[in-house]
């Protein structure tokens, strides 16, 4: 039913059938979720969902006070390139949460000098990017380490090509306990 | 697709130096050869995952015979855990909570194959050097370094067993040179007689009253739908599409994209009546960043051991 599905977003049913795909569409709860996720999905990759939700979290997080002040502007000389990337709605998306991502707290052995032309860049791109909040540096998803299970099989793939990245899994699992 | 205004001049001030620097082919032969002894070899050794000031060991296994690769990852440290890998199949063990995770890839048939052929397109988004000759866990190893042209991703530097071409040690770096997380062997046997019961769980013949949660993972034809990325970022390409069990919800949507050396991963979640108890947010482990937030009905999980800008 899923390439009937797509079939129907295509356009290109055939009318007599179409009748009938609707009436399972809408009787149907999990096919209805695949069509819903399938056009999220499509939405996302075209980039149609993020502007203005992107707009809307700036906005919340701008009102949220700042805890990584002294960092943030680095990390904003770097917004830019998530344009470029794929599923560029989901970029969107997680664009605003990124700028806060912890890991630009504290670099140990970090070579200071190798950072200049970012920060000769960050003049121009402080003023459209919202501050760090409080929020976006607690854990994020409920169940984490499923998460990372389900990538972990398409991690450093070719560097070692065996269950090595498992060792992050395993570590949050540790860390974290299970939900 | 779209770029910020006033964030179109600042990549013009970037650094440039890494995109004008070339690979050399011995760096992109060492990495076939890392390639092909991941895919060959049998060793069993002890390694450190050092991330955030924090190291945890590990014993690792891997058995190859005439029934295929199996692997085995066991935490010797904290709570036991093992993890097995066989064919297309990885059993999780989690004794503690007496929880087995499985997660079988049903119709997964090409990606070492694409990855084998992305280690020569690795040169378009890495400056692939070597290095000096090390040593590590007692072997002499070659230090391969990939210097990433973009900011889409981290660079890394592999050093490999002069002798069979095994990884012994992983690390990965951010553009300021900072370690974001390091994988290293302590302690390894390559080759030579290894006993195919070291790749079991000892937990396996005990799970009987075990909860079992299964990814259900089903290969799903999203390209066949009309789904297209219009902008594929350099260097990266969307190697797998599929529904999951995540979490206990049916019907995730995972989508991977790699660039032949590391993977994002996009999750969608169908819509939940509750979803109370979740909030958005950033977490990151060593350069896993995983990144969720709520989108309408849905739920959008991304994650990757990708730079934030890349894990989109």
């Amino acid at each position: 039913m899923r390439e009937r599905i797509s079939t129907l977003m295509d356009d290109e049913g055939i009318e007599s059938e179409l009748d009938q795909d609707m009436l399972r569409l809408r009787t149907d709860s999990a096919l209805r979720r695949t069509w819903d996720t399938y056009h999220l999905i499509g939405d996302a990759l075209r980039g149609d969902v993020a502007p203005g939700l992107c707009a809307r979290v700036s906005e919340r997080l701008a009102a949220e006070p700042t805890v990584l002040a002294p960092q943030r502007r680095k990390v904003d000389a770097k917004v830019v390139q998530i344009a470029l990337s794929a599923a560029a709605g989901v970029a969107g998306i997680a664009l605003v949460g990124w700028l806060a991502l912890p890991q630009w707290q504290s670099e140990p052995g970090q070579m200071a000098s190798a950072s200049p032309p970012a920060v000769a860049a960050i003049g121009v791109a402080a003023p459209a990017s919202p501050a760090p909040a409080a929020s976006a540096v607690t854990p994020a998803a409920v169940g984490v380490e499923n998460y990372l299970l389900a990538h972990q099989r398409f991690s450093h793939a070719i560097a070692i090509q065996g269950v090595a990245p498992y060792a992050r899994t395993v570590a949050d699992e540790h860390e974290g306990g299970a939900e | 697709m779209r770029l910020l205004p006033g964030l179109l001049l600042a990549t013009s001030l970037l650094p440039v130096s890494a995109a004008l620097a070339e690979s050399d082919s011995a760096g992109v032969q060492w990495l076939q050869r890392i390639y092909a002894a991941s895919q060959k070899l049998s060793y069993t050794g002890t390694f450190v995952y050092h991330h955030d000031n924090t190291v945890e060991t590990s014993r690792i296994t891997r058995v190859v015979d005439a029934s295929g690769p199996v692997e085995k990852l066991e935490a010797l440290d904290g709570d036991p855990r093992e993890i097995v890998r066989s064919g297309d199949q990885v059993v999780c063990y989690y004794p503690r909570t007496m929880t087995m995770k499985i997660d079988k890839q049903s119709g997964r048939t090409s990606f070492p194959v694409i990855l084998s052929d992305q280690i020569k397109e690795l040169t378009e988004s890495y400056v692939i050097r070597t290095g000096e000759v090390e040593r590590v866990a007692g072997h002499d190893c070659q230090v391969i370094v990939l210097q990433p042209k973009d900011n889409l991703r981290y660079g890394q530097r592999l050093c490999a067993d002069v002798g069979s071409g095994m990884l012994l040690k992983a690390k990965t770096f951010n553009e300021k040179h900072g370690m974001l997380e390091a994988i290293a062997f302590t302690q390894i046997q390559i080759g030579g007689n290894i006993d195919r019961s070291k790749v079991k769980s000892r937990f396996a013949a005990n799970t009987k009253a075990w909860h079992v949660e299964d990814s259900g993972a089903e290969q799903a034809n999203l390209g066949e739908a009309g789904w297209s990325v219009r902008a594929q970022p350099p260097g990266f390409r969307k190697i797998m599409e599929m529904t999951r069990t995540l979490n206990g919800k049916s019907g995730v949507g995972h989508i991977v994209f790699s660039d032949g050396l590391v993977a994002v991963s996009v999750f969608i979640e169908p819509p939940v009546a509750h979803a109370s108890g979740r909030h958005a947010g950033l977490s990151r482990q060593g350069a896993i960043n995983i990144y969720a937030r709520q989108v309408g009905d849905h739920w959008v999980t991304v994650v990757g051991e990708a730079p934030p800008r890349a894990s989109s």
